[in-house]
């Protein structure tokens, strides 16, 4: 995973929506961005979505970037957006819930085969075994590269409870990679 | 992942945790790290690259927030010169033509009193509340500011302007002009409300 810097007048060029700055900055984070959503939703035409969502976010949400770290705010960004995601298809499930039968085992049926598809490595399999929030935090801390302070902060959440956050999904990640055939 | 290096697991993990837990989270998050390492991560075609340049290219030539507010007070600030514009050029109008020009159908012409008020819903002139514009008239006095004292003597130098051009005196058309009766029709109408009156 290779991680390209920025230059120094990114930030400016960026603000003024230069081609030059767009270029940079998907050359430098769309895959890692990419490779996040992916994890997290398995689907590569909505991760394609979400990265495109989220670099148009960026842009137009430059003003308020207080000149820290880049990618903690860029990963930031990107976790409300998924979070978001997830509220909306919570909130879409419990309308399917008020559905009628038929059209519910429809959608059941079109889920089924996205998730066959989704299934396609053995980490893709793992991480449907975690819970969301694990499954978030570490992709948040594979992708975004951030050390556990930064992480801490992005969570709103103290850093030894990261720290035994990620130890735990960790480990069972593991687990679950070594259990599969 | 140099940037986890940059954490320093081992150090960090002490300050929470006793020092053969913190080894051993440490370790057990190294070895899962690896293995994370050597799986293959999903790409980005270069197809769906294009694609996000394309919307981010789209979206540099496209105003900003910014831009968009400074366009909508522009737009504002000319839509006001413009009605300004529009009142000044009628007042420019109003004085080059003389008050004559000006329709108001409201009143009645006052060579031509109503005979019968229940014809007509069109109050009188007389009325109409604040129409002579005496409007100081039954105020009690109060300490005047300058801005205040200027202003009551703009309005009186209108209302004066007023009395003087006789805009009001002049302006008003006959009420049968106004509903296009001829003198016939007032005829019958007048005999019609006798007729009802008894």
């Amino acid at each position: 995973m290779a991680n390209q810097q920025l230059s120094e007048t990114f930030l400016e060029r960026l603000k003024k929506r230069e081609n030059s700055a767009f270029d940079e900055l998907v050359d430098c984070y769309a895959g890692r961005c990419y490779g996040y959503f992916y994890r997290l939703c398995g689907n590569a035409e909505q991760s394609e979505e979400f990265v495109s969502e989220l670099f148009v976010k960026l842009v137009e949400k430059i003003d308020t970037f207080d000149g820290g770290s880049f990618d903690k705010w860029l990963f930031t960004v990107a976790s409300n957006l998924f979070r978001d995601h997830l509220r909306r298809q919570y909130r879409y499930k419990r309308l399917l819930d008020e559905a009628a039968d038929y059209q519910r085992s429809q959608i059941d049926e079109s889920a089924d085969q996205s998730s066959h598809e989704a299934i396609s490595d053995r980490l893709q399999w793992a991480l449907e075994k975690l819970d969301t929030d694990t499954a978030e935090l570490l992709m948040l801390r594979y992708y975004s590269q951030v050390s556990f302070k930064d992480l801490a902060e992005m969570r709103n959440e103290p850093i030894g409870t990261t720290l035994s956050k990620v130890h735990r999904g960790l480990k069972k990640l593991r687990f679950l990679l070594e259990d599969f055939r | 992942m140099t940037k986890y290096d940059a954490d320093n697991l081992s150090e960090l993990l002490r300050r929470f945790f006793e020092v053969d837990i913190a080894e051993t989270m440490a370790e057990d998050i190294r070895q899962a790290d690896a293995v994370m390492d050597n799986l293959p991560s999903p790409v980005l075609s270069a197809e769906a690259t294009a694609r996000v340049r394309h919307r981010l290219y789209r979206l540099g030539q496209s105003p900003s927030a910014r831009g968009r507010l400074i366009h909508s007070v522009l737009a504002g600030i000319a839509a006001g010169a413009a009605a300004a514009a529009m009142v000044l050029w009628a007042i420019a109008e109003t004085q080059k033509h003389g008050p004559s020009t000006l329709q108001m159908p409201m009143a009645h012409h006052p060579t031509h009193p109503v005979e019968n008020a229940a014809e007509s819903a069109v109050p009188d002139r007389s009325e109409l509340p604040g129409f002579t514009l005496t409007l100081w008239d039954d105020v009690p006095p109060v300490e005047e500011d300058g801005a205040f004292a200027e202003i009551k003597s703009e309005l009186d130098n209108i209302a004066r302007w007023i009395e003087a051009v006789g805009i009001m005196e002049n302006s008003f058309p006959n009420e049968r002009v106004l509903t296009g009766e001829t003198a016939s029709k007032t005829d019958e109408k007048n005999k019609l409300t006798a007729f009802w009156e008894g």
